[in-house]
């Protein structure tokens, strides 16, 4: 599963995001990576305990929690802090895959990583390369989308970030633990629940078999959510 | 799980039943109970392995599984055939639940006991007493159906046969394995079903809304089934 969600953040608050990162200090992107990711990994990030990451990653976090799309399809039961990356003209991140546990620094959570998450904060038209690809059995998808759009995929897959070529690629990316942990479970419920807001709109919150689709829904989370 | 199936089998149908087990052999139907259920049933069965019980049983099943709500609610996989018993003044079985496991004396073949249904063959005014007691997950719920109708419920709740004052009470007991073992999945399977048929006609059968709720409604059975 692999969702797009546009407009995470408006442009106003990219513009507002981008100010901030532009005055803030940058540090090697390898101070996060796992063993093998360092060997493939060449960036800038905030660094993940100063106050810009901090502060801008509260304000991620806020607007994931009112974005109806991203809670549908994520589930989230933990969200690990936002991190923030810049990738100039040379750089790029090789074929890796996340960390299965993060540990939040500084405190004693843990969190297992179903879903990560990009969201793009550059226009697809500041740089050239810099595509994120997603690899699975069969192929390989590539992603670019606009500033304030962000794209949820399976932590499980391989994937990179092409060389840029041109210009500044900036973007905030974080890992979640998802109340289910089963993707094919997840993309069901992200389903059902997408079909129920479309028949609701249609209908009415009160039609009898919104509202019982409205139950189902809701049983299959009891079913199959850890908190 | 207690799913109500009205006029599962039609008048014509049910007096072709009676009019022969008015005029077959019956005998005690504590041979097919197990050794805590002897103790406690009261009634006379049609010898499982007659002829007569195993034609009917034949009928039986072929109408059930050509019943869309039956297929609908049972998702069966497989069938023990079904007995037939009869419950005269006096006669009663208390509570108690089925065997969870159930070999056919005849072929061999095995089955774990999902569901158990009822299918009643007299009409509530022919008899008094002999009401079907149902524990399940809301409580206990009494039945006395019309002849012809079905009552499909958790082969693991305990039920029960109150005594019969007047008259004779005909009806089949069926055991089934289900695709979907358990009850909640198989409850969450159906309801969903059952919504689909709702809004089918209101909606019409090529409405993309409804084609995607088909789509969840077929991949939950692909999560949590046994074929």
């Amino acid at each position: 599963m692999l969702i797009c969600i546009p407009e995470v953040l408006s442009k106003s608050e990219v513009a507002e995001f981008r100010r901030t990162m532009a005055a803030a200090p940058w540090e090697d992107g390898r101070t996060t990576a796992g063993s093998q990711s360092s060997l493939v990994k060449n960036n800038l990030q905030l660094p993940q305990c100063g106050q810009a990451a901090r502060e801008l990653g509260d304000k991620v976090l806020d607007a994931l929690a009112t974005s109806q799309m991203f809670v549908s399809a994520a589930l989230p039961q933990r969200i690990f802090p936002p991190l923030f990356n810049r990738y100039g003209a040379g750089h790029s991140f090789g074929l890796h895959v996340d960390n299965a546990i993060r540990g939040v620094p500084n405190t004693p959570i843990r969190l297992r990583t179903d879903l990560s998450a990009t969201l793009f904060l550059s226009e697809a038209d500041e740089y050239d390369g810099g595509e994120l690809v997603i690899e699975d059995r069969v192929g390989q998808q590539e992603v670019k989308l606009a500033a304030g759009d962000l794209v949820l995929y399976p932590s499980t897959s391989l994937h990179l970030v092409r060389t840029i070529t041109r210009g500044e690629r900036i973007a905030s990316f974080f890992w979640l633990q998802s109340m289910v942990r089963d993707n094919v479970a997840r993309a069901l419920l992200f389903d059902l629940d997408q079909t129920i807001q479309s028949l609701t709109a249609r209908f009415g919150a009160g039609d009898s078999t919104c509202v019982k689709l409205t139950a189902i829904y809701h049983n299959l989370i009891r079913t199959w959510a850890e908190t | 799980m207690l799913i109500h199936s009205p006029k599962i089998i039609d008048a014509a149908e049910v007096a072709a039943i009676r009019s022969i087990l008015d005029r077959a052999d019956w005998e005690d139907g504590a041979s097919t109970a197990g050794a805590n259920s002897s103790q406690i049933k009261k009634n006379s069965q049609l010898a499982p392995n007659s002829e007569t019980s195993r034609a009917l049983g034949e009928r039986l099943t072929s109408l059930l599984f050509g019943n869309p709500q039956f297929v609908s609610a049972a998702i069966p996989s497989r069938i023990f055939p079904p007995l037939f018993n009869r419950y005269g003044v006096g006669d009663h079985f208390d509570a108690h639940v089925d065997n969870a496991v159930r070999g056919d004396p005849m072929t061999g073949a095995r089955l774990r006991v999902d569901l158990a249904a009822t299918l009643f063959l007299s009409d509530p005014e022919e008899y008094d007493g002999g009401e079907l007691i149902v524990d399940d997950i809301y409580g206990s719920r009494r039945f006395k159906l019309a002849a012809g109708d079905l009552l499909l419920y958790s082969a693991g709740s305990l039920h029960m046969v109150t005594p019969v004052e007047r008259g004779v009470r005909y009806a089949s007991f069926i055991w089934l394995q289900s695709m979907i073992r358990h009850d909640e999945a198989r409850g969450l399977i159906y309801d969903l079903d059952v919504s689909i048929q709702e809004l089918a006609p209101r909606v019409g059968s090529d409405d993309p809304d409804l084609r995607k709720l088909a789509s969840a409604y077929h991949n939950l059975i692909r999560y949590w089934c046994d074929a």
